[in-house]
């Protein structure tokens, strides 16, 4: 009487009888079948099986092909590898996926006896290139090996899982997100020979990848200088965090032209110092540049540099309409009464010559008091500051009044005064005024004088006393 | 001291207990919304700018959508038109309908109609809201301008109304009259900013009997400035009118 004796241990040890299966792995209330996993050459060993006195006729091994657990599948096949006393060695012809139980016999004296049994085949696999990356950055390529079978692949991740249907064998995933993932291809029944569980899904082994939390992205805080004129080569230092070991950095002028950059050394350069020379092309737009360090295939944040054109302006002027009025009680909003004395004017300066682009331009304003009838208490005139000319910009707001679109070779400048004290009425006046003498300069000429005028009134909001400011500019 | 740190001031005054007699005085650029919005932390992302519309600072909100607008964050419209549904500060409600307005939801123009019509709000919100709309191109609020210089009520709007009407593009005749007379009386006004707007204003509307007009404030003014502005507006008067002769 045939005896039966078990295939390899490993595979004997995820299987029994038929209608029976391995332990699935439990994930997502689903039952996921394992392929098993062994050679398709398989040894085996018929001692247990054959008398010890029997001499197996090599030529006689046959592979019914009968599958233990249903449906059946016919159409395996065998060839004879080795055969001696003892062993006999098969090779199973790659068929359907997964797992086929097929019974060797041997012919010997006592007749046929089962000897083992295979349960292998070139089992469709799963694995992840490179096993290790950065989230955000690094494509982790998946691959479909063993036997080819259109499945579904499944990824699964810390925000959970997704499915691709019908995968093709090959893809790329780049996980934006930190943490363990795993791969998974797992098929429908259908008319396979394969041996399902109760839940009809059979998958292969998971392959673990892992993405790293990218590095915090690099950071420009400051740039110095922060301007340089067209048509020269300007070193700055570049300061900031996140730069690593070889950053590169990026500049573009303000008509998105790039600006050749060379990256420096120097004793303190490192994550977070770059020193390098922006060579500004003669032909380069003035005005705002961009600049910007990558690192570890993070871009920074977009860091302005100015591009001060080849050419100066010569002349300033109020623009048409320039004048916009910022009436104290727009900017009170939500703090009414807090404000007693404000505001004044937000006055659009017009460089010139006109058919020239002057953005980038820095004018610089001085300020001297030419009458003043206020008490001490009211502000003097003050004020030195350096104006960048352009670029266009958006509509606004500014102390609650929105302001206009700023236009090529124009710059705003504001004369604003603002209080919690009702400046007049604690001074026991109706009205007073100061006069400022304006004077914009470009490159050390002046370029520009103006009249600033404010008149401060007493006055009333909704019964609180108050002190306006009146603003002129002329 | 400097715009931004005026502006800054504007924001977070309220609850720091800082002293009631210190004024202030600005000269200077402007801080920009982004500026401003990053001393708020607030993310210049289309998302952060959205979120910053529910930010408890009005200035914040307004802010905020003002730099979707300039974005044009188009589909950030309704957002935008919710919160100022909800919104109960002014200047917040003219910048929320600025920017609904500037990307294109009809609501944002209705919204700043009412606004600059209402008799109700302070003639300063009045001209700032017309102000708003002018940036839409739109003249709608042309109406509320004549009525504030009409009412006189308040020197600061009555110079912002003047400082607006030179950027209205559709004048009716009858209006261009209107104008003339709101002008002339405006030169009369005791506000010397007033009278100093007011002259600069009509070089763009004036007639021959403004000539008169301005002639006869010339002769009255003492303030110089304004003697200087009246001057200024009798000459590019007078070559407007020689040139459309």
């Amino acid at each position: 009487m045939a005896s039966r004796s078990k295939s390899s241990p490993a595979a004997s040890s995820c299987w029994c009888a038929c209608g029976c299966r391995e332990a699935g792995a439990l994930r997502l209330g689903r039952y996921r079948r394992r392929y098993l996993r062994s050679k398709a050459k398989q040894r085996l060993d018929p001692a247990a099986a054959v008398h010890p006195h029997s001499r197996i006729n090599h030529h006689q091994i046959r592979v019914p092909g009968e599958v233990h657990c249903p449906p059946i599948d016919t159409g395996v096949t065998a060839t004879l590898v080795r055969a001696t006393r003892t062993t006999v060695t098969v090779e199973f012809a790659s068929s359907a996926r997964g797992k086929i139980t097929s019974e060797v016999e041997v012919y010997t004296p006592d007749g046929w006896v089962e000897i083992g049994e295979d349960d292998t085949k070139d089992a469709p696999t799963i694995s992840v290139t490179p096993d290790t990356g950065i989230a955000g950055q690094t494509s982790f390529s998946i691959t479909e090996g063993g036997v080819y079978d259109q499945g579904t692949l499944e990824i699964c991740g810390p925000n959970g899982c997704f499915d691709t249907d019908n995968f093709s064998g090959l893809t790329s995933f780049t996980p934006q997100v930190a943490g363990n993932y795993s791969a998974v291809l797992y098929f429908l029944p259908d008319d396979e020979a394969l041996p399902l569980d109760e839940s009809g899904i059979e998958a292969t082994d998971e392959a673990d990848f892992y993405a790293e939390a990218a590095p915090p992205p690099p950071v420009i805080t400051a740039i110095n200088p922060a301007l340089g004129p067209a048509g020269q080569s300007v070193q700055v230092a570049i300061a900031g965090s996140g730069f690593g070991s070889s950053p590169s950095v990026a500049v573009l002028d303000a008509g998105g032209n790039a600006v050749p950059v060379t990256i420096g050394q120097c004793p303190q350069c490192g994550p977070t110092l770059i020193s390098a020379t922006f060579a500004i092309p003669s032909i380069a737009v003035g005005g705002r540049a961009t600049v910007t360090v990558t690192a570890g295939s993070q871009p920074s944040n977009a860091a302005a540099f100015t591009v001060i054109p080849p050419s100066s302006p010569t002349s300033v002027v109020i623009a048409q309409s320039g004048i916009t009025n910022l009436p104290l009680q727009a900017g009170l909003q939500n703090n009414f009464p807090a404000y007693l004395t404000g505001v004044g004017i937000l006055a659009t300066m017009l460089t010139e010559p006109a058919a020239t682009l002057l953005n980038g331009a820095q004018i610089t304003e001085a300020l001297a008091v030419s009458s003043n009838t206020c008490p001490a208490t009211f502000p003097a005139c003050t004020g030195n500051t350096t104006f960048t000319v352009g670029p266009p910009g958006p509509v606004g707001t500014t102390f609650g009044t929105a302001y206009p679109q700023l236009m090529d070779n124009e710059f705003f400048d504001e004369h604003a005064t603002l209080s919690l004290a009702d400046l007049l009425g604690d001074a026991g006046l109706n009205t007073c005024q100061t006069i400022c003498a304006q004077t914009y300069s470009c490159n050390g000429q002046p370029v520009g004088n103006f009249t600033i005028t404010r008149t401060y009134t007493h006055s009333t909001i909704n019964g609180t006393p108050v002190t306006l400011v009146g603003v002129q500019k002329q | 001291m400097k715009s931004a740190s005026l502006r800054a001031l504007f924001g977070i005054i309220l609850g720091s207990g800082a002293c009631l007699c210190q004024a202030n005085f600005g000269e200077g650029a402007p801080v920009s919304d982004a500026e401003i919005l990053e001393r708020y932390h607030v993310s210049m992302t289309r998302d952060g700018l959205a979120a910053a519309l529910r930010q408890p600072n009005s200035g914040v909100r307004a802010q905020a959508a003002l730099a979707l607008a300039g974005k044009e964050e188009k589909g950030t419209a309704p957002a935008i038109l919710s919160a100022l549904s909800a919104e109960a500060f002014p200047g917040a409600r003219i910048a929320l309908a600025l920017s609904a307005g500037i990307l294109g939801a009809d609501d944002g123009v209705v919204a700043l109609r009412d606004m600059c019509g209402d008799p109700a709000w302070a003639p300063g919100l009045r001209m700032s809201a017309a102000n708003a709309m002018l940036y839409l191109r739109r003249d709608d609020c042309l109406g509320s301008v004549l009525d504030v210089l009409r009412l006189h009520e308040d020197d600061q709007a009555v110079v912002s109304a003047l400082c607006l009407l030179g950027r209205f593009q559709h004048v009716t005749a009858d209006q261009a009259v209107q104008i003339r007379e709101l002008i002339s009386a405006s030169l009369k006004s005791e506000g010397v900013t007033v009278r100093f707007y007011a002259s600069r204003a009509f070089p763009q509307f004036g007639d021959y009997a403004s000539l008169y007009a301005l002639q006869g404030a010339l002769a009255v003014e003492r303030e110089d400035g304004v003697r200087k502005a009246i001057a200024d507006a009798i000459k590019l008067l007078a070559q407007r009118l020689t040139a459309k002769r």
